[in-house]
């Protein structure tokens, strides 16, 4: 019997029907601040919890209180209003009970995007410059679905 | 009529280059997911295609040049292994830059649509060969 490890197959990785955010269907709750509830993440980590205050309070917070660095040649720099509702979109989708993304970065088109990477599985929330928030799951660099969130 | 410099057909194992401002922390050396998506999104400027650069007449560090007091980093790739994934790379030599090039299936007006979102994916996460940096304007 050849056993799957010598075939190179990794029963470990996710796909998109395992990946938390790919399976994420919304709607986003708003103001999970505002909700008793939204004090702990559904999952209950204080791990996950770190994660998503290192996401928050780190770039974003850097960010909020200084949106110049942002801008650049050719580069949409967001603007405070977007970073600050970032902020909040990252606190609801940890109320939701996501885990944390990998990455915060700004798109360069006036937005800001959470990234998480779970094997071949990339998921992307974008808060773009009107204020909207959509998902998007690629899977091997196909795309497998995309849903507006807000 | 000879063919104007920079206009020559791109060659597969041509490097081309895509600058990166870093202040927008969409490639991080430290991070396991050290190079985002969106380090390929058009911006306004690419109305007709994405611009890259070809290392045959652009250092990398005359790419790497921008805005005074800022850094950047530069994605290398090759033309052949776009070509191969199905992006398209056409010369499109600008006056006093003859290594103007542009992927004409990923504008400004397009970068939303599903095709590009893929074709970004792809470039960041599996045509990027390299990524040199940090330069300092």
């Amino acid at each position: 019997m050849v056993s799957v490890a010598t075939i190179g197959f990794n029963m470990n990785l996710p796909t998109t029907s395992e990946a938390p955010w790919a399976q994420f269907a919304g709607p986003l709750a708003a103001n999970a601040v505002a909700r008793p509830e939204a004090a702990q993440p559904h999952n209950g980590s204080s791990t996950e919890c770190e994660r998503w205050r290192a996401v928050v309070g780190s770039r974003l917070a850097e960010w909020q209180e200084n949106p110049a660095v942002l801008e650049d040649e050719a580069v949409e720099a967001p603007r405070l209003e977007i970073i600050q509702w970032a902020a909040q979109v990252a606190m609801d989708l940890r109320a939701a009970g996501l885990p944390a993304p990998q990455r915060v970065a700004a798109t360069g088109d006036g937005g800001i995007v959470f990234v998480r990477q779970e094997g071949p599985v990339c998921s992307t929330i974008e808060v773009a410059s009107d204020r909207s928030v959509e998902l998007v799951v690629v899977e091997d660099s196909r795309l497998v679905s995309r849903r507006r969130l807000r | 009529m000879p063919t104007p410099l920079g206009a020559e057909p791109i060659a597969d194992d041509e490097l081309l280059y895509r600058r990166i401002p870093a202040s927008l922390n969409l490639y991080d050396p430290s991070a396991e997911l050290f190079l985002l998506p969106d380090a390929f999104r058009p911006n306004a400027s690419d109305t007709t295609g994405l611009s890259l650069y070809r290392s045959k007449y652009k250092s990398i560090e005359d790419v790497a040049r921008g805005r005074e007091g800022k850094t950047y980093y530069v994605a290398v790739l090759r033309a052949g292994d776009l070509r191969a994934a199905g992006i398209a790379i056409v010369p499109r030599p600008l006056e006093g830059d003859p290594g103007h090039v542009e992927l004409p299936g990923l504008t400004y007006e397009n970068r939303k649509s599903d095709r590009p979102i893929e074709w970004k994916s792809l470039l960041a996460l599996k045509l990027c060969i390299k990524v040199e940096g940090p330069f300092h304007s």
